[in-house]
């Protein structure tokens, strides 16, 4: 069990995104992007563009991205988790993060490769436009840097330190990090003392079907502890004896932002 | 709804000389096809919004014949629309909502056609709540003009392509932002193997073209020069009828004799051909026709005795077509109780050797009755009901 980090200086969450867009479009011009993944908060989080790319923004965390020549990170969010047993690949369930290579002509970037990501959320009721939980199908750094093109995009992708990337609660940190300066900002204080919120290491599925079905429980209570816990699918795109589609992938579900900014505000109480 | 060229003539002096013609008017058709669309929603950003099973329906109206070269004009009304983000929407509004169509010829270039409709909903800037159902644009009006390769003869399948939205709203920092809402419609189920639902342009009108008079025929000159003369002939549409005809082995054409037969402790069958339906289709069009049988109760004696309508079952139906009619589809074999059955049909959109879906059948099958183990003896009559439609 770990706990939390040290909490950011409470600096507005939007215009550090902002911030961050900005550099990323002026680079992306210039053919190169850094990337810096910042943790989303729950102020802007249903935002639509905020909103949509949540898993876009997981994909670079999860996977310790820090640079993206002619790449981008693309997701599609699905209506439907969908039915294991239907034949609908317009589902989530049915769906599989992917890669596209860009096209280049010329040495030029013509068409950017994409990292394509898929999201589905779990809302805290039918219909109440709040989320409670985000899955994301994501790929795995490991893939993301391989030089063979039915996986990877070489020398374009850069990521942070070793290949394996960073568990999914990476994510949930960065999410609790900018929703407690969001807290602080506001002058709320927190239902949970920051020593009082800790993180788990990820609950690891061996199928995707178990994992979009399974418990999707992130945030639990005890006594006056708070525990963040992903659960996850982590597949190495080199694992032998399994079908080319199910590897590479890194799955992960997080709490969403709103729900958890509720928590913290006392507005949401768990059981 | 009618079909058909619809003629007037006027006179008409041009160019000093008086000249007869004759204006073609076709009248237009009212389609409803049911549509299962699946929705895609670009988002700015990288991100993409796929929601699917949107169950609605088109209603076009167009054209059943025009001159070819003339401008086509049609209409499209689709029923319902797709939903609006899962997350609360301000300052929202579809600013565009349009349909796109294919015409098409066989052997002949596509013609691509946009149908753009109103603003749509929710019209004035207004708050969108999680997932709501944006209203039905207003109908659009569309035109396209098949020149040439296009000639009289050819049958203008038009196609519905997609519908399309823009919508838009207020996001980070309350700045006006636009999705583009992507409706398609899906062409069957699932891919067995991979899932995915194709999408393809589903048919919701048909324009037949026809040769159109040239303006100012030539009556006079001077050698070596030719004349021309306009020729017009009117085809009026027919009727959609049936007339039974009598098997030989019936009493009458409105009679049939199932034979005699006597109780024993095992079911007997009895049986004999129904007398012969003659649909004829001289519509003109392409409508299509159903023909059905339904009994009005069960076989009864009068005596106390009866026997339910199951036990009468008839057998496939076969349909001997007269030269030029278009391709109709038998029923097959089924016992009455239930739901009406299927004597025979020509699908709506078909179309036989004279360019409509007309046509002559003579449609016949065999009636068979099981009659119970110690049915009770008596006389057992009921009605058959031929319906066409």
């Amino acid at each position: 069990m770990f706990h939390n980090r040290l909490m950011p200086a409470p600096v507005s969450p939007l215009r550090r995104r902002l911030t961050v867009v900005a550099v990323a479009l002026g680079l992306l011009l210039a053919g190169t992007a850094v990337v810096r993944a910042q943790g989303i908060g729950a102020k802007e989080a249903l935002r639509p563009t905020v909103f949509f790319s949540f898993c876009q923004e997981a994909q670079k965390t999860v996977a310790g991205i820090t640079g993206l020549d002619g790449i981008a990170i693309t997701g599609t969010a699905y209506a439907e988790l969908g039915d294991a047993s239907a034949l609908t690949a317009r589902t989530f369930v049915k769906s599989k993060s992917t890669i596209t290579q860009p096209e280049v002509s010329g040495g030029i970037v013509t068409t950017p490769g994409r990292i394509e990501t898929r999201q589905f959320v779990e809302w805290t009721a039918p219909g109440s436009g709040k989320p409670k939980h985000i899955r994301c199908k994501l790929r795995t750094a490991e893939s993301l840097v391989r030089t063979d093109p039915a996986w990877g995009f070489g020398g374009r992708v850069t990521v942070n330190g070793a290949a394996p990337g960073q568990g999914c609660r990476r994510v949930n940190e960065d999410t609790l990090a900018a929703v407690q300066a969001e807290l602080a900002a506001d002058g709320v204080t927190s239902a949970f003392a920051p020593n009082d919120i800790a993180f788990q290491d990820d609950v690891i599925y061996t199928t995707g079907a178990g994992w979009a079905y399974g418990d999707g429980t992130v945030a639990t209570r005890s006594g006056s502890q708070l525990t963040l816990q992903s659960g996850s699918v982590y597949s190495v795109s080199t694992t032998p004896g399994l079908p080319a589609n199910f590897l590479a992938a890194h799955y992960c579900t997080f709490v969403a932002p709103t729900y958890l900014s509720d928590i913290l505000r006392g507005t949401v109480t768990l059981p | 709804m009618r079909t058909g060229l619809r003629r007037a003539s006027v006179g008409a002096v041009i160019g000093g000389v008086l000249a007869s013609v004759v204006v073609f008017v076709p009248s237009a058709e009212a389609a409803v096809t049911p549509l299962t669309l699946d929705c895609d929603t670009v988002i700015p950003g990288g991100g993409a919004w796929s929601d699917v099973g949107l169950t609605t329906s088109l209603d076009v109206t167009a054209p059943v014949a025009a001159p070819t070269g003339s401008a086509i004009s049609f209409t499209a009304t689709l029923a319902g629309a797709p939903r609006s983000l899962p997350v609360a929407l301000t300052d929202a509004r579809v600013t565009t909502s349009s349909f796109t169509f294919s015409v098409v010829a066989p052997g002949k270039p596509e013609i691509g056609v946009t149908a753009a409709s109103d603003a749509g909903s929710p019209g004035p800037l207004g708050n969108l709540s999680p997932s709501e159902t944006l209203s039905p644009p207003a109908p659009g009006a569309a035109s396209f003009q098949p020149a040439a390769p296009y000639e009289p003869g050819d049958q203008l399948a038009v196609s519905f392509v997609q519908a399309t939205y823009t919508l838009q709203f207020d996001d980070v920092g309350g700045s006006p932002t636009t999705a583009t809402i992507v409706c398609k419609p899906r062409s069957g189920t699932p891919d067995p193997t991979s899932g995915a639902y194709s999408y393809a342009p589903r048919l919701v009108a048909q324009v037949a073209l026809y040769g159109e008079p040239i303006a100012n025929p030539v009556s006079d000159c001077v050698a070596p020069c030719s004349t021309q003369q306009n020729v017009f002939a009117e085809v009026t549409p027919g009727a959609l009828t049936q007339q039974a005809l009598q098997d030989p082995a019936n009493p009458s054409a409105t009679q049939v004799e199932l034979g005699d037969v006597t109780t024993d402790a095992v079911g007997q069958n009895v049986s004999a051909p129904m007398n012969p339906i003659r649909v004829s289709d001289a519509r003109g069009g392409t409508y299509g026709w159903s023909l059905t049988a339904t009994l009005t109760g069960p076989f009864d004696s009068g005596t106390g005795g009866s026997i339910t309508e199951a036990n009468l079952t008839m057998g496939a139906t076969t349909c001997a077509p007269l030269a030029g009619s278009a391709a109709v589809i038998g029923g097959s074999a089924g016992a009455f109780g239930g739901a009406a059955h299927t004597v025979a049909t020509v699908g709506a959109g078909v179309i036989g050797g004279a360019g409509s879906g007309g046509g002559q059948y003579d449609c016949a099958a065999n009636l068979t009755l099981t009659v119970p183990p110690f049915q009770r003896a008596g006389d057992y009559t009921t009605t058959m009901t031929l319906t066409l439609t």
